[in-house]
């Protein structure tokens, strides 16, 4: 899983018409086909889809760490022609630097900004602290856990430069709340990749749903007019969370049933025409 | 060290019995006294601080070009593919074979010693460089990048100290490729240097003097790569988190 933010209050997201095709792969389904989606400022939009479908493909474009066959990326009005700093994309492992402590992988995009030494070491702790990982910050990545090396990274987004957000579901152990207040406390646009819906209700102003082989978008799920605090037995979450379930779970199927589609059609022409013949007519 | 005194002690007991004829296989004890002799005459000191003169300028030679043309080999897939696979080619000819080249080109003097360590030992560091950058995580690259990193500072702030441990293990390859061609000059070309005091030896027919000499090369060989080397590896291994090997 990725998440993905943009570092300025004004910086929405466009993706217009995006189809991928992975080169050299030699197959015939492109990876997304015609994405267009437009994320508003400082708005926290959930991806869910089959395993697959093109999410973390598609985060990667908007990071600028991949290019799309076709169609643009506009992040606050600029097109994404390559990675930079106004755009971080965090990790589904991470991604820290092994050499350097928990603190200076923080302040590696700093001190790469010209932030004054005193300013980007106070900023650093400040971002450790969000994360609640302040004590840790003489350890190397390889002293932690799983989940304290994604926060580290989410702190490490947070830190280069102004408000700024980037997450990861996988490991359960970022907790939606403190990625909620994460997220509104500094106002980024943020992008979170999740296989759970329920989470994606309670944090999200939209969802998108998508479809596989190709990668589709198959539904936008406004939620910005759920209030807040959003609490998993509110009627307005179950109510949401069963829409979205919906959609997720159509989308499930069509890859299971081309998969079983897929298998009749090889086993078809695995049986020689004769056999077939002389089976049908023994019977 | 438990195996050490082992074979000593079978050493000196073999030629106290007299199963070999001293002349060709002396005694430890023989060996050690021309150790002393030579310390003392002031000829093996001399010749150690002639080596090793020529080692560091050698091997630091060799590691001043031997990494940056790994990181240009790297960076230029085309050298990658031409000279990367030429360089491979070049790292299977055994040092001594450079020897006759060195002196007809340089003459027998410590520059035709200097070229047969370089001709080495550049070579095995820019592969071995180039082939620890090669294999650095994509992730941490775009990792970097993502947080503006690019260029030169890609390159010093990410690449390199994410390679260093190969590149280390690259370097400490590239000291025993050097010690090596370092020997062999020496026993060719006449210098000063320990390869002289074996060849020296040989012309005397003096076999302890022999042993002597190789005993020092092996002990010096071990000091480094223990004091040094040995010790670099394992302090990065265990901060980047790396098992040990
Ligand atoms: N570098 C690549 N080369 C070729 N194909 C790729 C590459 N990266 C991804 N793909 C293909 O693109 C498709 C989408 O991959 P992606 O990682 O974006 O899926 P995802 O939606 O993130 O899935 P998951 O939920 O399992 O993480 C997959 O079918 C995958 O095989
Ligand atoms: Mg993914």
């Amino acid at each position: 899983m990725s998440a993905l933010a943009a570092r300025e209050h004004d910086d929405g997201i466009e993706i217009r018409g995006i189809s991928h095709r992975f080169p050299g792969t030699g197959r015939e389904i492109p990876v997304l086909d015609s994405v267009s989606l437009s994320l508003a400022p400082g708005s926290f939009t959930c991806f869910v889809g089959p395993s697959g479908c093109g999410k973390s493909t598609l985060c990667r474009m908007i990071a600028g760490l991949e290019m799309p066959s076709r169609g643009e990326i506009s992040v606050g009005g600029a097109a994404v022609r390559g990675p930079g700093r106004r755009r971080v994309l965090m990790f589904q492992d991470a991604g820290l630097f092994p050499w350097l402590t928990v603190r200076e992988n923080v302040l590696f995009g700093l001190r790469l900004g010209n932030v004054a030494r005193a300013d980007a070491e106070a900023h650093a702790l400040n971002c450790l602290r969000l994360v609640q990982l302040s004590r840790f910050a003489a350890s190397y990545p390889h002293e932690l856990s799983g989940g304290m090396r994604q926060r580290v990274a989410l702190a490490r987004a947070l830190a280069v430069d102004e408000p700024f957000g980037a997450l990861d579901a996988q490991t359960r152990e970022i907790l939606v709340i403190e990625l909620q207040r994460i997220w509104q406390a500094t106002g980024t646009t943020i992008i979170y990749v999740t296989h759970n819906v329920q989470e994606a209700v309670q944090l999200g102003t939209q969802a998108v749903v998508f479809t596989a082989h190709p990668g589709r978008v198959r539904a936008v799920v406004p939620l910005a007019s759920l209030p807040w605090p959003r609490l998993p037995a509110d009627a307005a979450v179950v109510r949401h969370v069963e829409l979205i379930h919906a959609e997720l779970r159509e989308a499930i199927e069509q890859v299971e049933r081309e998969e079983f589609d897929l298998g009749w059609h090889l086993a078809a022409r695995a049986v020689p025409g004769r056999d077939r013949f002389d089976l049908g007519d023994g019977i | 060290m438990l195996s050490l005194g082992v074979t000593v002690l079978i050493w000196e007991t073999g030629s106290r019995l007299a199963l070999w004829p001293p002349a060709m296989l002396p005694g430890p004890g023989a060996v050690g006294q021309a150790l002393v002799d030579m310390i003392g005459s002031q000829a093996l000191p001399a010749a150690l601080a002639q080596s090793l003169t020529l080692m560091l300028v050698g091997y630091g030679l060799a590691v001043v070009i031997g990494v940056p043309l790994g990181v240009v080999i790297h960076h230029v897939p085309a050298l990658r593919r031409t000279v990367g696979a030429g360089l491979l080619g070049l790292q299977t000819l055994p040092s001594v074979c450079w020897v006759p080249l060195a002196l007809l080109w340089f003459g027998a003097n410590m520059r035709a010693v200097l070229f047969v360590i370089l001709s080495n030992t550049v070579f095995a560091i820019a592969t071995a460089t180039a082939g620890a950058l090669s294999q650095v995580p994509p992730l941490l690259i775009q990792a970097g990048q993502t947080l503006g990193a690019r260029g030169w500072t890609l390159n010093t702030r990410v690449l390199l100290p994410a390679a260093l441990p190969e590149i280390v293990a690259g370097l400490r390859m590239g000291w025993t490729f050097a010690w090596r061609a370092l020997m062999a000059g020496e026993l060719l070309a006449p210098t000063a240097g320990l390869g002289r005091l074996l060849q020296q030896g040989r012309d005397g027919g003096n076999i302890a003097e022999i042993l002597a000499t190789m005993l020092t090369i092996v002990a010096l060989g071990l000091l480094v790569e223990m004091a040094v080397f040995a010790r670099i590896d394992r302090r990065l291994r265990r901060k980047w988190g790396l098992a040990p090997v």
